[in-house]
């Protein structure tokens, strides 16, 4: 019997929680797999791009280029390398699993108007080598 | 999975542009090619553009040079080397001019990132 391989990655699959708002609306949150991640790259002092497979068939590329699904963190000014570091080392967790990479979640989860979350980030990412400065991620944008 | 890392900026402050800092799957790397005397490119799939590439250009010796004429092979050998790590935190820096780091025969200088 053969079997099809199905992840042409890794056999455990690595999912990327990412929410870039208060408010949970339609289409702010997202989950990317390491699998389909394509390529990080800088965008500016404070932000870094996470490219990716999109999710519906316009991955296969017919009739054009594959659709690129993405999100960008905005982070402490000139940490792109210790961020892309951090998702690397959770991205390639042989054992898989689910990491939050950021969720903004702020104010708005409460029925009275207090505040019941804050951002969080399950990252772990390291000072900037060359300074030692603290690196902390303080938003997200998502698009797929 | 094994992540590249490479960045072409030797000054923290200087970032802030598109394709200065890279990362890429291992797996997406598409060839090593000789480029000048004293330049080999290492392309990988794009991610801005999937029809397009990243280019990594590395400087090194002369190979015209008698004393150097290894050296383009030697790099190739270092970035298979690299490319191939099965690092436990899941990535391995080819070059990082920033924090000088690079390939064993590679020349850290006018090493250049470029994503199409």
């Amino acid at each position: 019997m053969s079997l099809i391989k199905t992840m042409n990655a890794q056999e455990k699959e690595v999912y990327m929680y990412v929410a870039e708002d208060a408010t949970y609306a339609t289409g702010n949150q997202a989950i990317f797999k390491a699998s389909d991640f394509i390529g990080a790259t800088s965008a500016g002092a404070t932000s870094t791009i996470f490219r990716f497979y999109s999710q519906d068939n316009s991955r296969l590329g017919i009739g054009g280029d594959p659709t690129v699904a993405r999100f960008e963190l905005t982070h402490t000014t000139d940490a792109q390398i210790e961020i892309m570091k951090a998702v690397a080392t959770a991205m390639a967790n042989p054992h898989g699993g689910f990491i939050v990479i950021q969720d903004d979640l702020g104010t708005a989860f409460s029925s009275d108007g207090s505040t019941l979350g804050t951002a969080i980030t399950q990252l772990n990412v390291a000072p900037i080598a060359s300074t030692g400065t603290a690196v902390s991620i303080s938003a997200v944008a998502i698009n797929t | 999975m094994n992540y590249l890392i490479a960045n072409d900026q030797g000054t923290l402050t200087d970032f802030g542009s598109v394709d200065e800092a890279v990362m890429f799957p291992a797996s997406h790397v598409l060839s090593i090619e000789s480029k000048t005397d004293t330049t080999a490119s290492i392309f990988a799939q794009s991610s801005l553009d999937v029809d397009a590439d990243v280019e990594l250009v590395m400087v090194h010796d002369d190979v015209s040079a008698g004393a150097t004429y290894k050296t383009f092979r030697n790099l190739v050998d270092d970035a298979v080397r690299a490319i191939n790590s099965d690092n436990r935190l899941g990535y391995t820096v080819l070059f990082d001019v920033l924090n000088g780091q690079k390939l064993d025969n590679q020349i850290l200088a006018s090493s250049t990132v470029t994503e199409d």
